[in-house]
């Protein structure tokens, strides 16, 4: 019989409930578990024993009384990194932020508390979350429960490999080019990226930082796709400013599959993926078509591939910026200034993008309210779309510098980056995407697949995510968990 | 006795509309009410009635939407040569507009005439925001608010004049001339809505609905004596009171209405403040006073500062509508300021606001600006530099200067914990001559002290980038007889609050009288 640990949060929290096992024992069962597995794999990098166990503690005798805090009544989480939680520190993975100790529990993290959970870990992440590996100086490498020499993807990479290796009960992460969705593939398991904003970031910052990133989001990762509903239940509400006078109302899937209008984007030659993970979109496209829903693999939105990731690109590079010191800022402006005016390659957007004027990036901007539009009149015909996350499964470990990294795709040496197109798709626009496993390749290392909406459309991503579950699109650990 | 009253003032406008030129004194036997207006052709006395009682007006058949609608032209014809606040006008498609509206239609303001200020696209008529370029710039669709105001029935027969860009505090163009203020044509109206606010106090409209991102709703309510209301960002959609090509909601800018009547600002916020088809799954659920009265607010009181003084009518004015406030037994207090300085404020507003306007430039100009900027000291701080310097700001550096934003937007949110509302000054002074000269070469006298033009920008901006809402009513006049608004200002989406204390107010004598020579 599999563990009690690779039940999904909702399930857990019913164990609970229903004193099939008390909080204590179960948070006490996840540290046994980590004490076991977490060492090659080192997601969970920081802890809170002692607290956890007694906060476990006080939700069992809570619940003794009748007193039931939440639909998270006692379910041990972690959180990643980069959310202030009190009692941690709060580093992005940055050797000179390692004393920074969080002095506030990050807004998401409050409203996860409020609702029972008990947050007792933190998981890993790269320097300042910018890349699709997770490791750093301060808590070194984390590696893929299913292939310890592989990557568990990041930036959210803790997050999807203690989900995977059956190490914490439900996961936060964050994304801006792929962070939540990207470990999720990596991992197979469930991951959502919000509508941007929908989820107040507050808390989850570097010191010193208020304004919620461009582009940049907090979400959910789950082994069940009804864990991400009841995430998005629980934070999808404004901060206390914007909690004075609106609320959001998100649309339900409240239809059958036989009524869905289906999109599918499998591959592009912008960023060309492995042919095993085109098949996939294709065998998710194929159940939902032999449950009645109306399939397009031709449909696409208004503008071309190579639009909207230009317009990622500078929006992308120019917000990420932000996080550049002022001796770095200098010389990215050097850089760019000895750019060739007719230089389009890779590198050069990059450089030019985070020295933008304001005006220039003004216009960017634009750009991008246009695409909104356009994904509106798109959706207007399709319920959702269905697109490959990234361009391969896991791959090794490769630390060198970002400039010299390459992938293999279908035999053919491509760009590292070339595969952030994926993650910026919906990205740029705002739109939420759910990434659903759908099982592990002949390596033995799984596949997912990204489920794309409108603007708010949160609910009904997550719901053809749970769907799809129902219909075998499920978590399965992975062997030796 | 109310509906006695109105049917006298009815009538007394129909006499008065035939006794034109003259005054006309109506004695009504038995009940010793007499009213004495002053009449030209125009002179309707319901041409000044707010947008809500020329509702129940049309509701109850006393008078018809093409009626109402001829009054205002009417009295266009009569006055606005003097005042040149209406500047475009499309009166057969009105009149046929009108001619449709049924007495018993139920739509919000089903038959009410209104005009819009310039900026707006409405179908069919020019949007230039004053730029000879723009000038055969023929609006395709409706913006937002004009599409929502026609579907709540409105009657929308013309737009009001802007300044060049919808930048100052005037309001002339080469494209329209310039707009005279109603209480002296000597001076300006005020800008950017200054059509606006001189139509609503000459009666020349009904309803109007502006644009501000330095005041530009509020300063001309100020100086012509309206009520005007600064939105919450983002809370009505910007879409479509833009320039060509320009969709996105920009920075700070928002829509708002103006009206003689603060009732009425709330009677716009039902129609408008609703999110854009993008954000529909965001509803506004807008906190109202729920009840209480001016007893029971807590009232904190800006009313100068050494950032931007104020003349002594401005100042007088906060303090006169703070008195009427600590004797209706609110807590009043003078000291309370939020946590970030105003010299601080001052330069994050400046910045923000330059870089926005920067946005507008095109390369030629952009170059241009960023020469200028460059050549400039280390040490030159006037409006000139920080206007060239935030026009051609990094993205880099604006970014850490939004993120400051957003820390001053936290500190309001605390300080709004403790107070309901703040009440300031809008402007350093009243309305001032006309002032046709190069923007950094024009001083103001602030009590006979010269002081930069553009300081006083301090007084709508502490409020706007920091995405406030802000409701200015009449509150006194000045020496010289011009009028006096005060800002009424709240927590974000504290809208309905600020408009609710601007009504509580109202009711305490603190309301829109007509000019004298357009009464």
């Amino acid at each position: 019989m599999t563990d009690i640990a690779f039940r999904s949060a909702i399930a857990l929290a019913r164990a609970i409930r229903t004193r099939e096992i008390s909080s204590s024992e179960l948070t006490a069962h996840y540290f046994a578990r980590i004490d076991r597995l977490n060492g090659p794999i080192n997601a969970i990098v920081a802890e809170n024993r002692d607290a956890a166990l007694a906060r476990a503690r006080e939700a069992d005798a809570a619940l003794a009384r009748g007193d039931h805090w939440g639909a998270l009544h006692g379910v041990p989480m972690t959180v990643k990194e980069s959310y202030d939680v009190a009692g941690f520190r709060t580093t992005w993975g940055v050797p000179e932020f390692r004393n920074n100790h969080a002095q506030s529990d990050a807004l998401a993290v409050q409203r996860l508390k409020a609702a029972g959970a008990i947050v007792m870990g933190k998981t890993n992440v790269p320097i300042r979350l910018a890349d699709f590996q997770s490791y750093n100086e301060i808590y070194g490498t984390t590696g893929n429960p299913w292939d310890k020499d592989r990557t568990p993807g990041g930036s959210s990479g803790g997050s999807a490999a203690a989900l995977a290796a059956g190490l914490t009960g439900f996961e936060m992460g964050s994304d801006i080019g792929g962070s939540i969705r990207n470990p999720a593939h990596f991992c197979g398991v469930f991951g959502h990226k919000p509508t941007w904003n929908l989820l107040p970031p507050r808390g989850h910052a570097l010191p010193g930082t208020y304004a919620p990133p461009d582009i940049s989001v907090i979400g959910p990762l789950a082994r069940s796709a009804e864990d991400l509903a009841l995430a998005v239940e629980l934070l999808a509400k404004p901060d206390e400013i914007a909690a004075r006078g609106l609320e959001v109302r998100l649309p339900r899937l409240d239809r059958p599959l036989s009524e869905l209008s289906v999109a599918v984007w499998s591959d592009d030659p912008i960023a060309p993926v492995a042919e095993e993970v085109r098949e996939r979109v294709i065998r998710v496209a194929r159940a939902l078509e032999d449950c009645g829903a109306r399939v397009s693999h031709t449909a696409r939105p208004e503008f071309t591939p190579a639009e909207t990731h230009e317009i990622y690109q500078y929006l992308l590079q120019s917000t990420m910026a932000a996080r550049l010191s002022d001796a770095d800022y200098a010389a990215a402006q050097v850089a760019a200034a000895r750019l060739a005016p007719d230089d389009i390659r890779a590198g050069a957007i990059t450089a030019r993008a985070a020295v933008l004027s304001f005006r220039d990036w003004s216009r960017r901007n634009q750009q991008r309210y246009r695409l909104r539009r356009q994904w509106a009149a798109f959706f207007e015909h399709f319920d959702v779309l269905l697109t490959p996350m990234m361009a391969t499964a896991a791959f090794k470990h490769d630390h060198r510098p970002f400039g010299e990294r390459t992938i293999q795709v279908n035999g053919e040496t491509r760009s590292y980056f070339e595969q952030v197109f994926w993650a910026g798709l919906p990205g740029v626009a705002f739109l939420p995407a759910t990434v659903i496993p759908t099982g592990p390749n002949d390596m033995g290392l799984p596949i997912g697949v990204q489920v794309v909406g409108p603007e708010y459309g949160d609910l009904l991503t997550i719901g053809v995510a749970e769907r799809l579950e129902r219909l075998g699109f499920a978590f399965a650990p992975p062997p030796g968990c | 006795l109310t509906l006695l009253i109105d049917l006298l003032r009815e009538r007394a406008g129909i006499i008065a509309s035939c006794a034109r030129g003259q005054k006309a004194e109506l004695k009504i036997a038995g009940v010793g009410v007499s009213l004495r207006r002053s009449t030209g052709f125009g002179g309707f006395v319901h041409a000044f009635k707010s947008a809500t009682e020329l509702r129940q007006w049309l509701r109850t058949g006393k008078v018809s939407a093409r009626d109402l609608l001829e009054t205002y032209l009417a009295r266009i014809d009569r006055y606005n040569a003097d005042i040149n606040a209406v500047v475009w006008q499309d009166r057969e498609t009105a009149r046929k507009t009108a001619d449709s509206i049924a007495r018993d239609d139920p739509r919000p303001l089903a038959g009410i005439p209104m005009t819009v200020k310039e900026s707006y696209d409405l179908a069919g008529a020019p949007t230039t925001w004053g730029i000879p370029a723009l000038r055969n710039n023929i609006a395709q669709t409706d913006s937002v608010v004009v599409a929502r105001l026609k579907e709540a029935g409105a009657v929308i027969f013309g737009k009001t004049n802007v300044p060049l860009s919808l930048a100052d505090f005037q309001s002339f163009n080469d494209i329209y001339g310039t707009t005279n203020n109603p209480w002296n044509l000597a001076r300006g109206p005020g800008g950017s809505s200054g059509g606006s606010a001189a139509a609503l106090a000459a009666g020349l409209t009904g309803l109007e609905m502006g644009s501000d991102i330095g005041g530009s709703i509020r300063n001309p309510a100020h100086f012509c004596g309206v009520f005007g209301h600064k939105p919450t960002w983002a809370l009505i959609p910007n879409r479509g009171q833009a320039l060509p090509g320009v969709l996105v909601e920009p920075d700070i800018a928002v829509v708002g209405p103006l009206a003689r009547s603060a009732v009425d600002l709330d009677l716009a916020l039902d129609i408008l403040a609703k999110s854009d088809a993008l954000q529909s799954a965001i509803r506004y659920e807008l906190p109202t006073l729920e009840g209480r009265t001016l007893g029971g607010l807590r009232i904190a009181v800006w009313a100068n500062d050494d950032v931007a003084p104020v003349s002594r009518d401005c100042e007088a004015a906060v303090q006169a509508v703070a008195r009427v406030c600590r004797d209706a037994g609110a807590r009043v207090d003078t000291s309370a300021r939020p946590s970030i300085s105003a010299a601080r404020i001052r330069e994050i507003y400046m910045t923000l606001v330059s870089a926005e306007l920067g946005g507008e430039l095109d390369d030629a100009a952009f170059a241009a600006t960023k020469a200028q900027a460059a050549a400039l000291g280390a040490d030159a701080d006037g409006f000139d530099a920080q206007f060239l310097r935030g026009e051609t700001i990094e993205h880099h550096a604006w970014l850490r200067l939004h993120n400051e934003r957003e820390r001053l937007r936290w500190s309001w949110h605390d300080f709004f914990r403790d107070w309901d509302v703040l009440l300031a000054p809008v402007a350093s002074t009243p309305a001032f001559p006309h002032d046709h000269s190069g923007y950094f070469e024009r001083t103001l006298l602030v009590d006979n002290s010269p002081r930069p033009y553009f300081e006083q920008i301090f007084w709508a901006g502490f409020v706007g980038v920091a995405h406030l809402p802000s409701t200015v009513i009449p509150a006194s006049r000045s020496r010289e007889g011009l009028p006096v608004g005060v800002q009424i200002i709240g927590p974000a989406y504290g809208d309905r609050v600020t408009i609710g204390v601007a009504r509580l107010l109202e009711d305490a004598g603190f309301k829109f009288t007509p000019p004298p020579a357009y009464a």
